[in-house]
C-alpha cells in the first residue's frame, strides 16, 4: 500500500495538542465557552431541515395532485365513454323510432376505438375512411355519440375499415318526408346530396327538414336519423337536395357498430 | 497533497457523518450507533499517514465537533490520539491480517466511543451501545476499506 510512510515524526506536537484540546474540552464542558458555535450549528440544522421538509412537502403535494389528476382524468374518460355509449343507444330513440324494424338493434351496440383517421384527407379529398379497432361482420352501420357516421366495408386483420357517409364512394337511399332519394357523399365533410325528379317529390321539402334512412339499401334500417336538408337547388325538371349530416366523425374516438341489423 | 485530495478526504468524512446520522435517525434504537466516521478516519490514517497530517486531523476533528454540536475537542482529541497510534505503528499494522486489523480498529473505536460517552456524555452511555459499536465496526470495516481504497486509487492516486 503506502510506500513512503515515515517511521519518525514529532510525537511532541501530538502530545501538545492532546493537552491543548483537553484544556479546551474541559472549559467548554464546564463553562460552555463555545456555546455560540453550537447555537450556529443548531440554527443551520433547523434551517436545512425546514428547507428540506418544505421542498419535500412541495414535491409530495405535486405528486399527490398529479396522481389525483390522473385518477380524475381516468374517471372522466370512463364517464365520457359511458355517456357516449348511452348517447349512441339513445340515438335510436331520438330517431323515428316506430319505423325501426329490428327491435334487437335497441340492444347495446358493440363499441370500438378509432385507430386511424386522416383528418386532413377528410377535409381535402373525396374518399373518407377510418380504421377502427374491431373487425366486426361487414356491411354493418356504424355510429358515434352524435349519430350515424358510415358503414363497415372491409376487414384488415383485427381492424375494420369504415366508409363514411360523406365519402364520394358512399351511397345511401334516404327518406325526406315521404319522398325517396338516392343520396351519395360529395367528398365534403358532413355533407351528402341527392338528385331527384321534381315529379317524384310527393310533398314540399323545406330547409331544415329531417332526413331519415329509407331502409332500401339493405344495410341501414329504416328510420334512422341522417341529418337535415341544407339546400335545395332546382335544375330544370330535377332538384338537387344537399343534406347536412347530423353526425360528425371527428368528435370522439369511440364508435359503435350495430351488429344485428 | 493537492486540493482535490484534501477535498476527497474531507468529503469522505462528511459522507460518513451523514451515513451515521441517517442510520441513527432511521433505526431509532437506543443501542444503535455506528461509527462510520471513525472507520473512514482509520482508513486514511492507515493508508496515508504521511498525507493525513496533524493539521488535517485537527481540522477534521473540529469540523466533526461542530457538525455534531459536541463540546469542542471531543472528536478532535479522539482523532489526535488515533492518529498518534496509527503513525507510531503504521508499518507494523500492515503485517497483520485484515481480521486482526478489524479487531484492532474495533478496539480503538470502542476506546474513542467510551471516552466520548463516559467522560463527556455519561447520560448517553449504554453497554449495549458499546457492544453494538464494537461488532458493527468489525463488520463494516471491510466495506469502508474497499470503498475508501477505491476512492483513493481512482480519485486520489497520488496518495501512496
Amino acid at each position: 500500500m503506502a510506500s513512503g510512510t515515515p517511521l519518525k515524526f514529532s510525537k511532541f506536537s501530538y502530545i501538545f495538542f492532546i493537552v491543548f484540546f483537553s484544556v479546551i474540552l474541559f472549559f467548554d464542558s464546564k463553562n460552555n465557552v463555545f456555546s455560540s458555535l453550537r447555537v450556529i450549528q443548531a440554527s443551520i440544522v433547523i434551517t436545512s431541515d425546514l428547507l428540506v421538509n418544505q421542498t419535500k412537502n412541495f414535491f409530495s403535494s405535486v405528486y399527490v395532485s398529479q396522481t389525483e389528476k390522473q385518477k380524475l382524468k381516468k374517471e372522466a374518460r370512463e364517464l365520457k365513454n359511458k355517456y357516449e355509449a348511452l348517447l349512441a343507444k339513445n340515438f335510436f330513440l331520438e330517431s323515428n323510432a316506430p319505423n325501426i324494424e329490428s327491435q334487437s338493434m335497441r340492444s347495446n351496440p358493440t363499441s370500438a376505438k378509432i385507430v386511424n383517421f386522416n383528418a386532413y384527407k377528410y377535409i381535402c379529398c373525396g374518399v373518407h375512411e377510418m380504421l377502427i379497432s374491431k373487425g366486426a361482420p361487414l356491411f354493418r352501420p356504424v355510429l358515434n355519440a352524435s349519430g350515424l357516421i358510415g358503414q363497415l366495408v372491409e376487414r384488415q386483420g383485427n381492424l375494420g375499415k369504415i366508409l363514411l357517409l360523406s365519402s364520394s364512394k358512399h351511397f345511401l337511399p334516404v327518406l325526406i318526408g315521404s319522398s325517396y332519394c338516392n343520396a351519395s357523399g360529395k367528398g365534403i365533410p358532413m355533407t351528402i346530396s341527392c338528385r331527384t325528379d321534381v315529379s317524384e317529390i310527393n310533398e314540399t321539402i323545406f330547409r331544415g327538414q329531417l332526413v331519415y334512412t329509407s331502409g332500401l339499401g339493405g344495410i341501414f334500417p329504416k328510420g334512422l336519423k341522417v341529418g337535415d336538408v341544407k339546400e335545395i337547388t332546382l335544375l330544370g325538371d330535377a332538384a338537387e337536395i344537399v343534406i347536412e349530416l347530423a353526425a360528425d366523425p371527428r368528435i370522439s374516438p369511440n364508435v359503435y357498430i350495430i351488429e344485428e341489423a | 497533497m493537492s486540493f482535490k485530495e484534501l477535498l476527497i478526504i474531507n468529503l469522505s468524512l462528511f459522507g460518513a457523518y451523514l451515513i451515521d446520522s441517517s442510520i441513527i435517525s432511521f433505526v431509532n434504537q437506543s443501542f444503535v450507533e455506528i461509527s462510520t466516521v471513525y472507520l473512514v478516519f482509520f482508513y486514511w490514517s492507515y493508508a496515508a499517514p504521511q498525507q493525513f497530517t496533524l493539521a488535517l486531523v485537527i481540522l477534521s476533528g473540529i469540523l466533526l465537533d461542530f457538525l455534531t454540536a459536541s463540546f469542542i475537542g471531543t472528536h478532535t482529541l479522539i482523532f489526535i490520539f488515533f492518529s498518534l497510534v496509527f503513525r507510531s505503528y503504521a508499518y507494523r499494522l500492515r503485517l497483520f491480517s485484515h481480521l486482526q486489523i478489524a479487531l484492532i480498529i474495533a478496539l480503538l473505536s470502542s476506546i474513542g466511543f467510551t471516552f466520548k460517552y463516559l467522560f463527556i456524555y455519561p447520560e448517553g452511555y449504554l453497554y449495549s451501545k458499546l457492544i453494538f459499536n464494537f461488532f458493527s465496526t468489525i463488520i463494516f470495516w471491510p466495506l469502508i476499506f474497499g470503498i475508501c481504497r477505491y476512492l483513493r486509487r481512482h480519485y486520489a492516486y497520488t496518495i501512496k
